[in-house]
């Protein structure tokens, strides 16, 4: 499978990956390694094609050219079955939410577990488990609302908690923090902090948000017409002369 | 719209066997699907109970009255309306009129629901939690239409058949003893699992065309509008040609 050809403990492997839509390119050969724990945060202007990056690394869209590996895995090659398999280990934040609208929030995060937890798994244990990341998301009181008589900000912390629901191994946020107020940023900070510090999961955030980037990341990365331009720690990060870069965090009005 | 070229309609063909292939690729996994089957079942059944029932009374009655006007002459006795009636019911008017309004209902709906799913990325959440969402989706709605076509289309036979009845009453044209007279001595069984077998094949291609416009709907609200209407006109056209072919095989 060449995984001898691979730094060893790259967990996720992006090589070359080319997509366009309708003739139009939005990534042009994007390469990008992620390691076991690390928090990796990808940012970007709007529309080059970070949400597009992210579905790629879960099998979402399907690359024109290029691939991407898994633990020594090529998830465009293997059949679907398994394809299946490795995206057990993924939870997925969606930018949108994409809760389920017939589902009340505690539905949406014991669907899951319902599905494909374990067949053993009993009502009460669902149960638990659905309060119990309700609370780390701080919701412990919406559980019987809709996503319709939710707010924008509730409604990506419920996505939250159903992501988090079968304790996966890899969790990618898209944009976990846009539309929130500070203090419930915050938190969502804090908590994918949490998640990576005491789950050892490993997390690749999208954001525009430089505060969540320092907050957050160990490693960042700035796509750039379509490809990853800069990719770099924060210490690295906050030296850099790059003028991309600069021009991208300079737009975001804060000082590194 | 424009009408779309042979090259466009082989595209379809081709994208919509791979989709409803894949539907039936995870049949197995039944904990996943079965009580969406029975909440599409029920909502099939009862959303178009009263609509299918009304068409198929008024046709079976219009039938009859039209039938006698017809047979005008003394020559042929009354009974006759009677089997053609019963005939023109079970083999073309229940299942095709039917299904005409069920690619209107159940079509529709099915492909908004599926468009909404997938156009707000929920379609997307199922397949990354690593369900097979195509059959987690399409196979119960697939398996109601499977179910419950057949029986609606059963219901308006029996109806449209009294409505026939009824209307030879009231216009005072055909006592219903000489009615059921002419509707017994031509009746063939066949006529009925000729009636079922185009149950089953409207009730599939009803059901998974919608899906199929549903589940590829792109483009916000409205791709959306766009699936919904593309969901009953396809299933309406293809529901006619398919009429048209089960006659030729099998009558
Ligand atoms: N399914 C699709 N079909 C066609 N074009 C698409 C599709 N998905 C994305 N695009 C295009 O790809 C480009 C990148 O989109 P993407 O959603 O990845 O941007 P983004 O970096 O996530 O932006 P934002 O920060 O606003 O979310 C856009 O120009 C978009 O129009
Ligand atoms: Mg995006």
């Amino acid at each position: 499978m060449g995984r001898e050809n691979h730094s060893p403990q790259a967990r996720i492997r992006v090589e070359k990956l080319v997509k366009s839509f309708d003739g139009q390119p939005v990534l042009a050969g994007v390469d990008l390694e992620i390691y076991q724990g690390e928090t990796f945060c990808i940012i970007g202007r709007s529309g080059t094609g970070k949400s597009v990056l992210l579905k790629h690394l879960v099998g979402l869209l399907t690359p024109d050219r290029g691939t991407v590996w898994v633990d020594g895995e090529d998830i465009f090659r293997v059949p679907y079955g398994r394809l299946r398999q490795i995206r057990r280990k993924f939870g997925v934040l969606f930018q949108g939410a994409a809760l389920f609208d017939s589902l009340t929030a505690e539905e949406n995060v014991a669907f899951p577990l319902r599905m494909l937890g374990d067949r053993r798994l009993g009502e009460a244990e669902i149960q638990k488990r659905v309060r119990r990341c309700l609370a780390e998301v701080g919701l412990e009181d919406m559980g019987h609302k809709y996503p319709a008589e939710l707010s924008g900000g509730m409604r990506k912390r419920v996505g939250l908690a159903r992501a988090i629901a079968l304790e996966p191994e890899f969790i990618l946020y898209d944009e976990p923090t846009s539309g929130l107020d500070p203090e419930t940023a915050q938190t969502i900070n804090e908590l994918i902090r949490k998640l990576a510090r005491e789950l050892g999961v490993t997390s690749i955030v999208v954001t525009h948000d430089m505060h969540s980037v320092l907050e957050i990341a160990d490693r960042a990365g700035l796509l750039y017409e379509g490809r990853m331009h800069w990719v770099g720690t924060i210490e690295e990060m906050r030296r850099s002369q790059d003028p991309i870069l600069l021009r991208f965090v300079k737009a975001s009005e804060y000082q590194l | 719209m424009l009408a779309p070229t042979a090259l466009e309609v082989l595209a379809h063909i081709g994208r919509y066997s791979l989709l409803i292939g894949r539907a039936f690729r995870s049949v197995g996994e039944w904990r996943t699907y079965w009580s969406a089957f029975f909440l599409q079942a029920v909502r099939i059944g009862l959303d178009s109970l009263p609509i299918v029932i009304l068409a198929a009374a008024f046709s079976g009655a219009v039938t009859t009255v039209q039938t006698a006007y017809q047979l005008v002459s003394g020559l042929v006795p009354r009974s006759v309306i009677g089997s053609i009636v019963t005939e023109s019911v079970i083999l073309e008017l229940a299942p095709v009129i039917s299904a005409l309004v069920l690619a209107g209902r159940v079509g529709a709906r099915i492909a908004a629901e599926l468009g909404t799913m997938r156009v707000t990325e929920q379609i997307d959440a199922l397949e990354v939690m690593g369900l097979n969402a195509v059959s987690f989706l399409v196979l119960p709605r697939v398996l109601a239409g499977l179910l419950m076509f057949p029986v609606l289309i059963t219901a308006a036979a029996v109806v449209g058949i009294a409505g026939g009845l009824l209307a030879g009453i009231v216009s005072g044209e055909l006592p219903p003893a000489e009615f059921l007279l002419g509707a017994r001595s031509f009746f063939k069984p066949f006529d009925v699992v000729f009636m079922l077998i185009k149950a089953f094949t409207f009730g599939f291609l009803v059901t998974s065309i919608s899906c199929y416009q549903g589940y590829y709907a792109s483009g916000g609200a409205e791709g959306v509008g766009r699936a919904t209407t593309q969901a009953a006109v396809v299933s309406c056209i293809t529901v006619l040609l398919a009429d048209y072919l089960l006659a030729n095989l099998l009558l």
